[in-house]
């Protein structure tokens, strides 16, 4: 290699060593070849391309900009939420709130890469990275500017308890939030692209009928004006039907649409019922019948769906719900098309009405992804057979087994 | 397994190149001169269609004093599918059946799967 070349060279050898198992070998191979290449200019810009080849399969650039978008959001969140004046228990609860959001994100992400590997390579699991740790930065940001809105009461003795506790309820579902978008995304993720993206697509259209119709009525004078003919109470009704219905539709697509072998190992021995299926549908341990194991990853699939569709449609409720809210006292033609029936002394009892019940919201973030995992469950279960028990029950393919004329006494479905 | 996306104009040049002597198997800088593209365009459009499956790599089993051994590449059945379907000539029968240089390079052991991301 000759003196102009060495460096370049060099530094591409180490620049390798970003690449990921199966890469690493192309990088040689340009160094290899490099030897082939008249030397001087030829040779280095040779090395150059090696160089813009390993960038772009490392993803360095990538990585990079999502880094800096980042420290730039999280900058920007820490700016708005961050008030220089009337420093009291809210704005301290709010302050440790972002740094423990933030310690959470990053934390997560790096046990994550340790845990379930990185980020999938496909664009749809990016996005949804990408979407999950926006939901959340926003989510954080319109907290602490709804918080603001709180009247009195909230600084009064006794409030702080409550505080904490909603503070410490909120950073636990931004973390179970956050744990299941890393798990659905990462390479060694158990949830395929389709449950994923059936998940989703369930999970949004709940997610805005929700916001329109429930639980707090921030926009449903406007849904009475534009749905006149249809009762409050029914369309209230009909956002908690979707709640149920869109976790259990996307479970048993996901089920019945998965074909890949991306099964874990099923755990041994005979399951009946519905818990016990489900729980050996996450074993990690034992073996099972081909037959077994194809049915307890459609069920798994079910399982992820289900979860997926309920965490997307609490998360859109309540981002929209929360941005709402605190848009409320920013935005005047917002008010007045939320509240036209009030009158200008009526608004801040109903701002600070609004600001107050978006402490409801934490607990749809709580109750919706849980009833869209049981429902998900449940459906998956209904829809897939359960291939792993012979006709008859499991004490009868015993009894078959054995000869035994008491086996067929006990069996039957279960 | 192809996919059936429809490769680029840079990647049509590569395939073409290779099919010039599908069974033959080619060097990184033969293929560069041969195509008129650079390293840094030339070597993600071979990963891509090594991870397809339509090219399968390998190191070259002789070991020449003085310099290491170089990566070679060629076609696998599925690439000259893919290049037939791309409209790209097919060469003879007699042209496709020569060993270059009368080297058989040593078979790597398989890659790791790699999703394909392009």
């Amino acid at each position: 290699m000759d003196r102009l070349s060495r460096p370049a060279a060099a530094v591409l050898r180490w620049c390798a060593r970003l690449l990921p198992a199966g890469r690493a070998e192309w990088a040689e191979a340009i160094l290899a070849e490099a030897e082939n290449v008249p030397a001087g200019w030829q040779r280095l810009a040779w090395l150059g391309g090696g160089l813009r080849m390993v960038s772009g399969e490392s993803m360095i650039m990538r990585k990079a900009g999502a880094i800096c978008a980042f420290a730039v959001a999280v900058g920007c969140i820490a700016s708005l939420s961050w008030p220089q004046s009337a420093v009291n228990r809210v704005t301290v609860a709010n302050r440790v709130s972002l740094l423990v959001t933030v310690a959470l994100l990053v934390g997560l992400w790096v046990a994550g890469r340790q845990l379930v590997g990185p980020a999938r390579a496909g664009r749809a699991q990016r996005l949804v990275r990408a979407g999950g740790y926006s939901a959340v930065l926003a989510l954080t940001l319109g907290k602490a500017s709804v918080e603001r809105m709180r009247g009195p009461e909230s600084l009064g003795p006794g409030a702080g308890g409550l505080l904490w506790t909603g503070e410490a309820l909120f950073l636990l579902v931004m973390a179970i939030f956050t744990a299941v978008v890393i798990v659905a995304t990462a390479q060694r993720s158990p949830v395929t692209t389709g449950t994923l993206l059936r998940g989703i697509a369930a999970g949004l259209p709940v997610g805005m009928a929700m916001f329109v119709f429930l639980p707090l009525g921030v926009v449903r004078y406007q849904a009475s004006r534009v749905l006149p003919a249809v009762p409050q109470d029914a369309l209230g009704a009909l956002a908690w039907t979707a709640v149920l219905v869109a976790p259990a539709v996307a479970g048993v697509l996901a089920a019945r649409r998965f074909t890949s072998g991306q099964a874990l190992p099923p755990a041994a021995g005979p399951a009946c019922g519905l818990s016990a299926r489900l729980g050996k549908a996450f074993a990690l341990s034992g073996a099972g019948t081909d037959g077994a194991a194809d049915s307890e990853a459609r069920i798994r699939q079910g399982v992820a769906a289900g979860l997926v569709a309920g965490l997307t449609g609490a998360m859109l409720a309540v981002l929209l719900g929360t941005a709402t809210i605190a848009l409320l006292p920013h935005d005047s033609q917002l008010l007045g098309w939320l509240y036209p029936h009030l009158s200008h002394a009526a608004t801040l009892p109903a701002e600070q009405g609004a600001g107050g019940n978006a402490a409801g919201y934490l607990l749809l973030l709580l109750a919706v992804p849980f009833a869209g995992l049981g429902v998900g469950s449940i459906a998956a279960l209904i829809a897939i057979p359960d291939r792993a028990q012979p006709p008859g029950g499991v004490i009868a393919a015993e009894s078959r087994l054995t000869g035994s004329a008491a086996g067929t006494l006990a069996a039957g479905p279960s | 397994m192809a996919s059936r996306r429809a490769f680029s104009p840079q990647t049509i040049r590569v395939l073409a190149a290779l099919c010039a002597e599908p069974s033959a198997w080619r060097h990184g800088y033969t293929l560069a001169k041969q195509t008129g593209l650079k390293s840094g365009t030339l070597y993600p459009i071979l990963v891509r269609l090594a991870d397809r499956g339509l090219v399968e790599a390998s190191w070259e089993d002789e070991h020449v004093p003085g310099r290491p051994r170089r990566h070679l590449y060629r076609l696998t059945a599925d690439g000259r599918a893919a290049a037939a379907t791309a409209a790209i000539p097919q060469p003879t029968a007699a042209r496709e059946g020569a060993t270059p240089r009368g080297r058989r390079p040593a078979r790597l052991a398989p890659r790791a799967a790699v999703p394909w991301t392009g």
